[in-house]
């Protein structure tokens, strides 16, 4: 036995060289054969970290080619129809990186498709997750940053299409501008904080591509590990069937069957999603034009994981209350941050508050 | 492992570390268990033709991808960023990301689905059983933790010595505040900017068809006619400034209707011979209106649905939004040019805190 550990292949000595350093053995031992259960619906979960990996893929290929910048610029690149017109720096580089660029276009709509998988996919999960009571205990924390990680999600997303300062997304912003001025009391302060002055500013853009490609992934990446972790250490939920018990879990190993299956879900995903991007046309900004605050167009939509918000926004009665000399804006607080403050409380708490 | 679980399940599979699980016929809550089913071999596990069958379908799938991802880099390589094609259905779209995408996804798609089809076909096809270990410490630990905590509270003296104490947590509260007054120059302060659009730097400020570019006389408009505007010397602003901030307020739309149409204004004659103008930037979140019924004389804003009703002082008569559209005052020059004899009598766009 003891001679068999004594490394005399290339690999044997490579794994000899870790072991002897990180004791890697005791790792691989512990849990390469790890069983995880199977069914379709705990694919969701994976869809999303898919979906995740190859937005920090697509997002770092899009940074090495558009430009955070509101200077205005006159375009002279070979989209016909803005030849000539004046644009920010951002949306011109937008225009590059999809007319330009060989896969640039690509890289886009994978972006954007993404994202929209990302949402939708973390929404799906979160469904099952709940329909089948998987959130209970010992799964309430990781109830808790699932739910952040949706509304992290959100406001990527939110702030990914705010970048490429179009007319639709400039419109989004104006929105956004509405809606925290109507903060009481620090809603005019934050908004000059935010836009660097008033509304729109030079600076909207560049403060929000930091937080949309270093904060907001960064916290999203650290979660989604916390969120890994716990599902590993707590081990996976299991529908019931033959030989299932609470004290057990049922299916294959990690190693190989399932280091098969979910890697070779990840290209599935990526090859769907680019093959969706190839065919589908999404957010074509150069028919939106260049973002300009006196113009707009007809039927103007948020992403579809904002349209409970805008839409909460629409149906909402116009009541506002001006009183000593101030003004409280009920038909956007209320809509716009009361409602979707007391969601997602609701929702983070559920696994407190919910009786088996 | 195989010809273990080939046994019957009722004597107990086998689960990660050699031992054996019992099956009892109830769990402790007293449901019935059903045993693990016996596994059912696949054709690949009886029939070695079968599973060279599979084996050559994984090696063809793999080739599929690789084929078609280097598809990918000779089209990346054949393809101008510019060129066009038509592809049935879908239209005339861009050479390059057509065939870069459909390749590139359909090779990844094909690796995934190779991978995915050997772990079905040619990996272990029978279901393994791990413990779930309980999750609570046992008790030894429990106490061992809690001693530990304890006499490591006691040596730092945290609760023996509340002078050091108080005076920590008092410094670590004021600690937070640094960092949030570092943000106080994120932008100036809103002072009074939101209250004046550059309509009332002058007495008289002619008003420049926003399209055309050209100064708007009275009868350039036809009754029932709309234009879009914008104060002369706008753009020589927002060349100056680098931002489109004063056209985010000073927009507006110009309308023409029947003076005896006209039921109120914000204004005793505010109107010059039925031309009126008012704000183009909605009072609910700021987006641009130029939907214009001229029967109804209904104004109405693509974001929300706010409608407002011009021939009535700007009154709301639909939607979210809780203020009427602010007007200006019309007159011509000396020269017969339409212009707005002073600002807005109150602030344009969305409410804000101070507003009043």
């Amino acid at each position: 036995m003891s001679n068999s550990t004594i490394p005399t292949t290339p690999q044997g000595k490579a794994a000899d060289f870790l072991d002897e350093r990180l004791s890697i053995s005791k790792a691989i031992k512990s849990n390469i054969s790890k069983v995880f259960p199977d069914h379709w619906s705990f694919m969701l979960g994976e869809v999303a970290l898919y979906s995740f990996i190859i937005l920090l893929l697509s997002g770092t290929y899009l940074t090495l080619f558009f430009k955070p910048s509101m200077v205005e610029v006159i375009y002279n690149g070979p989209y016909v129809p803005l030849k000539g017109v004046k644009m920010s720096e951002a949306f011109a580089s937008t225009l590059h990186i999809s007319f330009d660029v060989r896969g640039g276009l690509l890289m886009r709509q994978i972006h954007h498709w993404a994202a929209l998988f990302f949402i939708g996919a973390m929404s799906i999960h979160m469904f099952r997750v709940f329909f089948t009571g998987a959130f209970r205990k010992p799964r309430e924390l990781n109830w808790v940053i699932g739910t952040v990680l949706v509304l992290l999600g959100i406001v990527e997303g939110f702030m990914g299409y705010s970048l490429p300062d179009d007319l639709l997304s400039g419109t989004g912003l104006r929105i956004t501008q509405g809606i925290i001025a109507a903060v009481p009391v620090v809603g005019t302060y934050v908004s000059f904080g935010l836009f660097g002055g008033e509304f729109p500013g030079q600076d909207v853009v560049s403060r929000f591509y930091t937080l949309h490609i270093l904060l907001i992934p960064g916290l999203i990446l650290a979660l989604v590990g916390a969120h890994l972790m716990m599902v590993w250490y707590q081990k996976h939920t299991q529908w019931p069937g033959p030989g299932r018990t609470e004290n057990n879990v049922v299916g294959y190993r990690l190693f190989p069957v399932y280091t098969a299956k979910a890697g070779g879900f990840f290209f599935v995903v990526l090859g769907l999603t680019t093959l969706i991007s190839a065919l589908v046309t999404i957010n074509p900004v150069w028919m939106f034009g260049p973002y300009t605050p006196d113009q707009i167009s007809a039927g103007s939509q948020p992403d579809w994981y904002m349209g409970f918000l805008d839409g909460a926004v629409r149906v909402m009665p116009n009541w506002e209350i001006s009183a000593f000399g101030h003004t409280l804006s009920l038909n956007l607080i209320i809509p716009a941050i009361v409602l979707p403050g007391i969601m997602t409380t609701l929702l983070g708490l559920y696994p407190f508050v919910s009786v088996d | 492992m195989s010809e273990q679980s080939n046994l019957p399940a009722t004597h107990g599979a086998h689960d990660n570390h050699g031992g054996e699980v019992d099956y009892a016929t109830r769990d402790e809550r007293g449901r019935y268990i059903l045993p693990l089913e016996e596994h059912t071999p696949r054709i690949t596990d009886i029939d070695p033709r079968a599973a060279k069958r599979a084996e050559r379908q994984v090696a063809w799938l793999f080739t599929l991808g690789g084929a078609c991802l280097a598809g990918g880099v000779a089209a990346y390589v054949a393809f101008d960023s510019r060129e066009l094609i038509s592809v049935p259905t879908i239209g005339r779209v861009s050479a390059s990301n057509f065939w870069l995408g459909t390749l590139i996804g359909l090779g990844s798609f094909f690796i995934g689905a190779a991978a995915i089809h050997w772990a079905r076909r040619l990996m272990p096809g029978e279901e393994a059983v791990d413990h779930r270990h309980p999750l609570r410490g046992d008790e030894q630990s429990r106490a061992s933790a809690i001693e530990q905590f304890k006499r490591g509270a006691a040596e730092s003296g945290f609760l023996s010595r509340p002078l050091v104490r108080r005076t920590m947590l008092g410094a670590m509260a004021l600690f937070p505040l640094p960092l949030v007054v570092l943000l106080g120059d994120l932008g100036p302060s809103p002072k009074e900017k939101l209250r004046h659009t550059m309509w009332g730097d002058k007495r008289m400020t002619r008003i420049v068809n926003q399209g055309s570019g050209e100064l708007v006389r009275p009868e350039d408009m036809a009754v029932g006619g709309l234009i879009n505007a914008i104060p002369e010397g706008l753009e020589r602003i927002q060349e100056e400034t680098g931002t489109q901030n004063e056209r985010a307020k000073s927009s507006i739309i110009l309308v023409r209707m029947n003076p005896s149409e006209i039921k109120a204004q914000q204004g005793e004659g505010w109107d010059y011979e039925g031309i009126l103008a008012y704000s183009k930037i909605c009072t609910h979140v700021g987006c641009p209106i130029s939907l214009y019924q001229q029967r109804t004389h209904a104004l109405l804003c693509p974001c929300h649905q706010s409608t407002f009703d011009l021939s009535d002082a700007g009154r709301v008569v639909f939607g979210p939004a809780a203020r009427h559209m602010p007007q200006l005052r019309l007159g011509v020059d000396a020269e017969g040019y339409l212009v707005a004899l002073g600002d807005f009598a109150e602030p344009v766009g969305p409410s804000f805190w101070e507003r009043g």
